[in-house]
């Protein structure tokens, strides 16, 4: 059952997309019961800022993360590189949602892990009184867990790959997140520090999401563990946060999937995407470009079989913007010629 | 003659009460390790961004319950020009704490102390203008409390502030990333006496005030405050160790007033710094479970800063003393150390008078920081500097008179084999004495150091591995606090004077200037002292 999640989501997005399939309304009433409103609403904006990050990171690629992969029900038929790049969006969206919005103290139900689970039946307000609560980020964890990885129920690769997606879409999270600290010692000093993580903007995640995707591992299934493809070292058995199952030690990180994934250069009416004809290119240059923006016109163009068509057009653009405190954006609109790289 | 506990102590008894004495310390360790939970908690807290309509100025804006803040959701999109959003009308409000498992949690008075953070998130874009690398900033900050069973919309004011802060950024490479901006410190509470607070931050542009911030996506407010459990187990500890070493103290000065002589300059030193860490172990914090005292912090620096003081004093006076020198023994009390103890004196004012100028001028205003201005910040770097110098010198006069005392030590060992047996006992207790404290003192010192440098490399490392149940942090500071404590224990009962007599009583077979030498002897029972005698008549041999 690929790609069950599109479906949930498409439910949760106020049923815009709704599809009648039953299991699909299993799945809501499943998950209903362990999260709120408040919830919902805040995952179903986690899986919106990962479907816009999603098609700003793959805006050079040739399958460039349409926004129906995030609601058809069956986009791909077995896992392949680019559904695993929508797990782990998707994963590190809600994860990214929630830390945020718990944070924000307006989210019903950030519950209190304390960092020592020593007392786990204990009341929020008393593990708060005698050591705290644990960090948002663990919350925005825990809700990604029961919302999407109770959705893989199965034993079979498929199930084993997508935890193991969902989990590194958590951990580019976590691994995005930045350390500060602070000296609170005697007089100020640092005999005693105290440190905390802070959220980066999406941009970060998403950025960190997209190498992921780029080094990505295709692995095998056998004797109940994933393994990885064409090499005969076994992948050690590791729990996964959820707990259930087994799952690879690739490297945590790493994007599995099990199929090579289609043509993307012709157009793919399952897939949802139309080819790279017509796809505009980037021949910029400069500094702070990615590899793939750079490579862009040979990737989507060239080696699909496209030429390159030049275009000059003249855009309004806002420029050389102002900025006043608080709130006062002052741009020009300037008329610009600009050069239009596209495949045809 | 007799000399401290220490030399006439069977091995038997002295290794069951260093034993006993490690015991405790292990169960110190172990109860911050175990038991404690990490010392402090942090809270992330996002802002929430309440428009001003104008009408009250005095009016507070509070996140929960819904009603106490028009929201703006985006200060830089369609909706800010819509309302036509200007900095008069942003208030920026953190709720604290932040609510967990649906329930509004509350700060308890165990927390004591609550420092506040600022971090401002500004978004770079690419075709706005870029921000100047230090950009001044100016806060408008109210700080209100409330109590459980008070009316959920009424808050009352605690402090105001207008505060200036500069922050430092860096552009980030790419576009819709954020600046790289540093932490703005923003407020110090000594007291957490009330169950919730809100802050109110603006942003106010006055003149060129704030004209420089560029376009802020949101604010978060790090608030870190000691954790319950910790003040719990760090005041039974407390509670513990105050009335042993009151108890041992007083023991030790009846021992020393049965005496027929005078204390020696060491004992009232040893008094002294008993006296000293009692201050620091007198658990006052039990006042602040109904009191509001927002000087414990400050007074929390000063107790520490006399109990170093106090140690360092005593390390230097405790060498000085085994010198065995004749031109030392012309020393007359504290006077004889007047250099040396002045390096002490000069570093512990210094930290004072910067202690007072942070968290004193805090007392009045916890939105008060030395390091935000220039001058303030050359002034406590001064005093810094001026405190460190002075640790420096008097760890140089420290290893001095070490080195010294190692010297004349091994030119005694030499001489012992052809002295009398009074009087290598009495330089034999001379030598055990001071090897033993050094030892001790060494081991304390480079265990301190030790735990210190992992608590840092742990601390630099942010734990995932959620596993590992020992709360380091806590271990160290409880395992340091009970260590010292042990230290000074086993220094106040092993340097206590012995009435135990000198064992070689029937000096008959010694050399007859010694006999004389010794002959008042009988008429003044238990003495340790007679050490100034005995180091004259070195002096004359």
């Amino acid at each position: 059952m690929p790609c069950l999640i599109p479906c949930f989501y498409a439910l949760l997005l106020l049923c815009k997309f709704a599809s009648s399939s039953a299991w699909s309304w299993n799945n809501l009433l499943m998950t209903s019961t362990r999260i709120n409103l408040g919830m919902a609403e805040s995952v179903a904006a986690g899986a919106e800022l990962a479907m816009a990050e999603c098609q700003h990171q793959f805006r050079w690629e040739r399958w460039p993360c349409p926004r129906s992969a995030f609601t058809k029900k069956k986009v791909f038929r077995s896992l392949i590189r680019e559904s695993a790049a929508l797990h782990s969006f998707l994963s590190a969206g809600i994860t990214y949602t929630l830390t945020r919005n718990c944070s924000r103290g307006q989210l019903e139900g950030c519950g209190c892990a304390t960092i020592s689970s020593q007392h786990p039946n204990e009341s929020p307000s008393s593990s708060w009184r005698w050591g705290g609560c644990s960090d948002n980020i663990k919350m925005g964890e825990q809700y990604s867990v029961r919302v999407l990885d109770s959705l893989e129920s199965g034993q079979d690769a498929q199930a084993l790959a997508n935890l193991h997606n969902n989990f590194a879409g958590r951990l580019a999270v976590r691994h995005s997140m930045r350390q500060s600290c602070k000296c609170h010692g005697v007089s100020g000093s640092c005999a005693m520090q105290t440190c905390w993580i802070q959220l980066p903007p999406f941009r970060t995640v998403g950025q960190a999401l997209k190498r992921q995707y780029d080094t990505s591992a295709r692995v095998g299934y056998s004797n109940g563990i994933l393994q990885i493809d064409g090499s005969s070292s076994s992948v050690n058995g590791a729990k996964t946060s959820s707990g259930s199952s087994q799952i690879l030690r690739v490297s945590p990180q790493t994007l599995v999937y099990l199929e090579l994934s289609p043509d993307f250069c012709r157009a793919n009416i399952t897939a949802g995407t139309s080819g790279t004809r017509g796809r505009t290119c980037s021949r910029e240059k400069g500094k702070g470009l990615s590899v793939s923006q750079r490579r862009s016109c040979i990737h989507l163009c060239k080696n699909c079989g496209h030429k390159v068509k030049k275009r000059v057009v003249s855009v309004l653009t806002s420029c050389n913007c102002t900025f006043q405190w608080c709130c006062q954006v002052q741009c020009q609109t300037c008329n610009t010629n600009k050069t239009v790289y596209s495949c045809a | 003659m007799s000399g401290a506990v220490v030399e006439n102590l069977s091995n038997r008894k002295l290794i069951v009460l260093i034993s006993f004495l490690l015991l405790c310390l292990l169960v110190c360790f172990l109860l911050g390790g175990l038991v404690a939970p990490a010392p402090s908690n942090v809270q992330s807290v996002l802002a929430t961004k309440c428009y001003d309509h104008g009408q009250n100025k005095s009016k507070f804006f509070y996140v929960r319950p819904s009603g106490g803040c028009d929201k703006i959701d985006d200060l830089h999109g369609p909706e800010a020009e819509e309302r036509h959003i200007t900095d008069k009308n942003v208030v920026f409000a953190f709720q604290l704490p932040i609510p967990r498992g649906g329930i509004e949690l509350d700060y308890s008075r165990w927390m004591q102390n609550l420092i506040g953070i600022l971090q401002i998130d500004v978004t770079y874009f690419k075709e706005w203008e870029l921000m100047e690398p230090r950009v001044p900033v100016t806060i408008e900050a109210r700080l209100g409390y409330r109590n459980k069973g008070d009316p959920e919309d009424e808050w009352k004011e605690y402090a105001t502030s207008t505060e200036m802060r500069t922050m430092d950024c860096s552009p980030p490479e790419r576009d819709g990333y954020l600046y790289n901006c540093s932490l703005l410190p923003l407020f110090e509470l000594g007291a957490l006496h009330h169950d919730y607070y809100l802050l109110n931050l603006r942003f106010p542009v006055i003149y060129e005030n704030n004209r420089g911030l560029g376009p802020v996506a949101d604010l978060w407010l790090v608030v870190i405050n000691q954790n319950g459990g910790f003040t719990k187990v760090w005041l039974s500890l407390k509670t513990i160790f105050f009335p042993m070493v009151v108890g041992v103290m007083v023991w030790f000065w009846r021992r020393v007033q049965l005496l027929a002589r005078q204390p020696t300059l060491l004992e009232s030193m040893l008094l002294a710094l008993g006296v000293a860490l009692s201050t620091l172990n007198l658990p006052l914090e039990y006042l602040t479970l109904s009191f509001e005292m927002p000087f414990m912090l400050l007074l929390g620096d000063m107790k520490q800063g006399i109990f170093y003081s106090m140690l360092l004093s005593f390390w230097l006076v405790f060498a000085g003393e085994h010198l065995m020198n004749q031109d030392d023994t012309e020393r007359k009390g504290l006077r004889g150390y007047w250099k040396q103890l002045s390096c002490v004196g000069v570093g512990c004012l210094s930290m004072f008078i910067f202690d007072m100028c942070e968290r004193g001028i805090q007392l009045r205003n916890p939105f008060y920081s030395i390091w935000a201005n220039e001058i303030g910040t050359k002034i406590a770097l001064s005093f810094v500097i001026i405190a460190g110098i002075a640790a420096g010198v008097y760890f140089l006069f420290l290893s001095y008179i070490i080195y010294r005392v190692f010297r004349n030590i091994s030119a005694k060992r030499q001489a012992l084999p052809a002295m009398a047996s009074a009087r290598r006992h009495f330089y034999e207790g001379v030598i055990y004495r001071f090897k033993f404290l050094m030892l001790a003192t060494l081991l304390c010192a480079a265990m301190t150091v030790i735990g210190f440098i992992l608590g840092q490399v742990s601390e630099g490392k942010w734990k995932w591995d959620e596993d590992i149940n020992l709360e380091y942090t806590s271990a160290f500071f409880t395992g340091v606090y009970g260590m010292w404590n042990v230290y000074i224990l086993a220094l106040l009962c092993l340097y206590s004077p012995s009435h135990k007599r000198w064992p070689s009583e029937n000096a008959g077979q010694d050399e007859t200037n010694e006999e004389i030498e010794f002959t008042p002897l009988p008429t003044e029972p238990s003495e340790l002292s007679s050490l100034t005698a005995m180091i004259k008549k070195t002096a004359t041999d």
